[in-house]
């Protein structure tokens, strides 16, 4: 055979992965910053944009929430992560699983959840507040600038959590011991010692935590505009731009999210500290003993516990209360428990059109996300040198991208302009999830390529195999479970996206995303709870099987 | 079974030239070792001439056929070059059963299943594994596992067997024991070897011939005795084997023989040895420990410093002025630590600088 031959039979993969990752995944970002400097002159969108108080507002608006949020997620990430990684707090490992949920259940899920209990009058726990104790209203709503901040706060505090209980893990003990024979309390140890160690992952998670409050448009679009001030921040400021359906708006859209793409540069340096992205990064079981808590354990139990209902618990289980409610108006009674509801969204066409697009994008995606995924990875690995290290590292720039951002860039790409219309199809959310979430297959796929030895596809080939035989009979099979947790792991969020769905979905292409969204601000709130309940229960059921699948290293 | 033909071979990573002119013809049938220190290239050889590399120049033949010949663009992959290999690490495949292990390179070649396992089960018989077909790689031990990568190397009747350092990760005894059956086996097939290693008993123990490099040049190549009693330079003797090297001045040098003044050593003592470097430069005795014995008319004086039983025989460090002399005895009539003693030399040899 010549080498010509060889060379591009080898070449192919890495050819053909690249080309789709640079057609999908960059090519919409490019255009998004090229079609912001377009106009009248290069900065007119830009001046344009400036020149309205109402985005200098969104920009404060997204300021103070993710400054607020990344706040939040500090001070409950930081004490909690040590807590359960560090300390004999009674089941500990349970508790690290159950206050890292947030991590997988999309935010919007949790805002949908609290307007069940404080919408500021008809709120379950108002009512509790008013009729049953027969006090004054309560003075907050979570429907304000505060709700916003606590809720977000709540859900990206898994980020400073998990980076924090990590780095804990990865202290070896004797370094804290030293310090305890030399003299030091264990107070001033953890101030001294422990704490200049975790620092790094801590602030990593909470720079993390920032991006991802910048980026994040559900929690802001379910409880912003029903606040009194009404609150806006940049995402939702561009998807009203993008709803003026005009040449101008749009324009202004891609100034606005050519402003928040700024994040993404930062978000290597968050990724870098070590907070991470955690979903990927392996716990192992530590060998350290954990700090006695003495008395304290108790109390802190309790604050665990506490922490764990008021953020995750209590939100979830209003949806799922509210799913099983017959007739809202009848309150709380056992004789009005119903699954009418779930016969009702079962009967809906729209709703059963919205999961079936959901399951098919969500899956497809996953599943091109790991085919891609895993050349890139293979190519990086295996010999593409200084090029394949790049190439792994680009699938990074849509993830790190906020989805309304990567979202405009797909439909400034794939409406005809450059080879593809998808407009209105579910390929548009097929492209947009595959994009998004590539990074993370190809990250786990790396990991799982990394623990295979060349010489075992070298066998292979000395043995008669062709190199895509190597592949496919060798490395494949011995990194199956890596690949079946990396299609879980871009399933998952997928599945319940919205910030890009509500941008690129037609009107034959509803997702649950967009319809839960829709049902829940105009229409039916209990049909939402159940399409919520839904997205939760599919999601934790995808990563008890990434848990499974992995051998208890990846997942929550 | 095959020849196998390297012809100026060389490969380069960037600038560095980690194998050079690398020039060997291996007869159909003989058992050949690449032997050297760490890095200078035997491995990327092995792998050459496995097609997983490829030579920046030269040529790789096996049999008549031309497998790498960069220059006219021809390169046939490792598939098509129906050759056994065996890794370090073994790199049997974790997701197969023994027996599937050693079926696959026929699986490969579109053999039936039950035609194919028979011959695996044969295979595994042949290296003593006969009836573990069903079980997992991890389920073995070390030596097991280097069976199984062996077998799995045999199982189609490869034209040429390549094995680098399969023993290395072994313990002593079944690094022996495996040096044997490897021997044995390639005595049966009569397949042609190809064995790295930076082991010189195992080179010597095992190889027809041996192929001493370093820094990706050969420096010598031969039969084991051949170039153990004749070493081309003083680096294939130092590497071959236990020596002394001493410095002298060449007095006189002629057909083939020399003699060599010692000044350092106490009396100034002269040597004959095999070799002709020019008279009156500098040269490098070699003295081999064996070839150390004591006489009273001995030419080298000193005195016994530390003895070192080994079972049959004792090994010695005797100081000769500032010289610390490495020399082996018969256990039976040793010499006692800090007695005198004068030693004769024979087989000295001497490479000019
Ligand atoms: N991919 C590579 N890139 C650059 N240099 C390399 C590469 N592979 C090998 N080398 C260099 O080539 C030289 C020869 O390596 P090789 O593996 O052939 O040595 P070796 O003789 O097998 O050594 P050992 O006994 O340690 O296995 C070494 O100096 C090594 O650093
Ligand atoms: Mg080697």
């Amino acid at each position: 055979m010549s080498k010509l031959g060889r060379v591009s039979v080898a070449a192919l993969l890495a050819f053909v992965a690249a080309g789709l990752l640079a057609y999908f995944g960059l090519l919409p970002l490019a255009l998004l910053v090229r079609h912001s400097f377009q106009g009248a002159e290069p900065f007119a969108s830009y001046a344009l944009v400036a020149s309205r108080s109402a985005n200098w507002t969104a920009l404060r608006g997204t300021l103070t929430i993710a400054t607020g949020a990344a706040a939040i997620a500090f001070l409950l990430g930081v004490p909690l992560g040590w807590l359960v990684a560090a300390t004999d707090l009674p089941m500990a490992r349970v508790w690290r699983s159950l206050l890292a949920l947030p991590y997988v259940i999309p935010a919007y899920i949790g805002a949908v959840g609290w307007t069940y209990l404080l919408s500021g009058k008809a709120g379950w726990l108002d009512r509790l507040w008013t009729e049953g104790l027969g006090l004054p209203a309560l003075p907050f709503s979570i429907y304000s600038l505060g709700g916003i901040v606590f809720v977000e706060g709540a859900f990206f505090s898994p980020f400073v959590l998990m980076a924090v209980a990590e780095a804990v893990e990865r202290i070896d003990p004797a370094l804290e011991e030293a310090a305890r024979v030399s003299g030091a309390g264990p107070v001033r140890v953890w101030l001294e010692v422990t704490w200049p160690l975790v620092r790094r992952a801590a602030l990593g998670g909470v720079l993390m935590a920032f991006l991802g409050t910048c980026a994040s448009y559900g929690v802001p679009a379910v409880l912003g505009p029903s606040a009194r001030p009404s609150v806006s921040v940049l995402t939702t400021r561009i998807k009203g731009y993008i709803d003026l359906h005009t040449t101008g708006g749009f324009r202004q859209a891609t100034a606005l999210s050519a402003v928040l793409l700024l994040a993404a540069l930062v978000f290597p340096l968050a990724e870098r500290a070590g907070g991470g992205d955690a979903r990927a990064a392996g716990a192992r079981p530590s060998a350290r003993r954990p700090a006695s808590l003495g008395r304290w354990r108790a109390p802190a139990l309790a604050m665990v516990a506490g922490v764990f209902g008021v953020t995750t618990l209590a939100p979830i289980m209003a949806l799922g209360i509210s799913s099983l409610m017959g007739n809202v108006g009848r309150g709380f009674r056992l004789e009005n428990l119903s699954l009418v509801h779930y016969w009702v969204v079962l009967g809906r066409p729209d709703a059963l059109l919205a999961l079936k697009n959901s399951v098919l994008a969500a899956a497809a995606a996953a599943t091109l996300a790991v085919v891609i995924g895993t050349a890139l990875a293979l190519v990086a690995a295996r010999g593409g040198g200084r090029f394949g290290a790049v190439l792994a590292a680009l699938p990074w720039l849509p993830y790190a991208a906020p989805g309304t951002v990567l979202a405009i860039g797909i439909i400034l790409a794939f409406t005809g302009a450059w080879g593809l219309n998808l407009y209105g199809t579910l390929w548009m959310l097929l492209v947009a999830y595959t994009a998004k979430y590539l990074a993370l297959a190809c990250r786990m796929a790396a990991a799982g390529i990394e623990q295979v030895h060349p010489s075992m596809e070298e066998a292979a080939r000395v043995s008669g195999a062709s190199r895509l035989r190597a592949v496919g009979e060798v490395l494949v099979p011995m990194i199956r479970g890596h690949l079946a947790a990396a299609w879980f792991l871009v399933f998952m969020p997928s599945f319940g996206e919205l910030t890009m769905s509500v941008l690129l979905f037609g009107p034959d292409t509803p997702t649950l995303g967009t319809t839960l969204f829709e049902l829940q601000s105009y229409e039916d709130p209990s049909a939402a709870s159940v399409l919520a309940v839904l997205i939760v229960a599919v999601i934790l059921l995808s990563n008890f099987l990434v848990r499974r699948l992995s051998g208890g290293r990846y997942g929550i | 079974m095959s020849s196998l033909e390297l012809r100026s071979l060389n490969r380069a990573y960037g600038p560095q030239l980690v194998v050079e002119g690398f020039e060997q013809r291996i007869a159909s049938g003989e058992f050949v070792s690449f032997l050297g220190p760490s890095g200078c290239g035997k491995t990327t050889t092995l792998r050459m001439v496995a097609g997983l590399d490829e030579p920046t120049a030269g040529e790789i033949s096996i049999g008549k056929r031309v497998v790498s010949a960069p220059a006219r663009g021809v390169f046939v992959p490792p598939e098509e070059r129906r050759l056994g290999m065996v890794f370090q690490t073994y790199a049997l495949w974790p997701h197969m059963t023994v027996g599937e292990n050693v079926a696959y390179p026929l699986k490969l070649r579109g053999m039936g299943r039950s035609e194919r396992d028979a011959r695996a089960s044969r295979m595994l018989e042949l290296v003593h594994l006969g009836g573990l077909d069903l079980r997992h790689p991890h389920q073995l031990s070390g030596g097991q596992q280097q069976r199984v990568a062996l077998a799995r190397a045999l199982v189609m009747e490869p034209e040429v067997l390549l094995l680098d350092e399969p023993l290395s990760n072994l313990d002593a005894q079944l690094r022996e024991e495996l040096r044997f059956e490897i021997k044995d086996l390639q005595r049966r097939l009569g397949v042609t070897v190809v064995f790295v290693t930076h082991d010189q008993s195992e080179a010597m123990a095992m190889s027809d011939r041996i192929v001493v490099m370093k820094q990706g040049r050969i420096r010598q190549a031969g039969p084991p005795r051949e170039i153990y009693a004749r070493p081309a330079d003083l680096f294939v003797a130092c590497f071959l084997g236990a020596a002394n090297v001493l410095e002298g001045v060449v007095e006189s040098s002629e057909a083939g023989r020399c003699r060599v003044r010692l000044q350092a050593l106490p009396g100034a003592p002269v040597l004959a040895c095999r070799g002709e470097p020019p008279a009156g430069r500098t040269a490098d005795v070699v003295l081999r420990p064996e070839g150390l014995r004591p006489a009273p008319s001995g030419a080298l004086a000193g005195r016994v410093e530390r003895v070192t039983f080994l079972g049959d025989r004792v090994d010695c460090r005797v100081a000769c002025g500032p010289a610390m002399l490495r020399v082996s005895l018969p256990a039976s009539g040793a010499p006692s630590e800090g007695a005198a003693i004068a030693l004769e030399a024979t087989d000295a040899l001497a490479f000019g600088r």
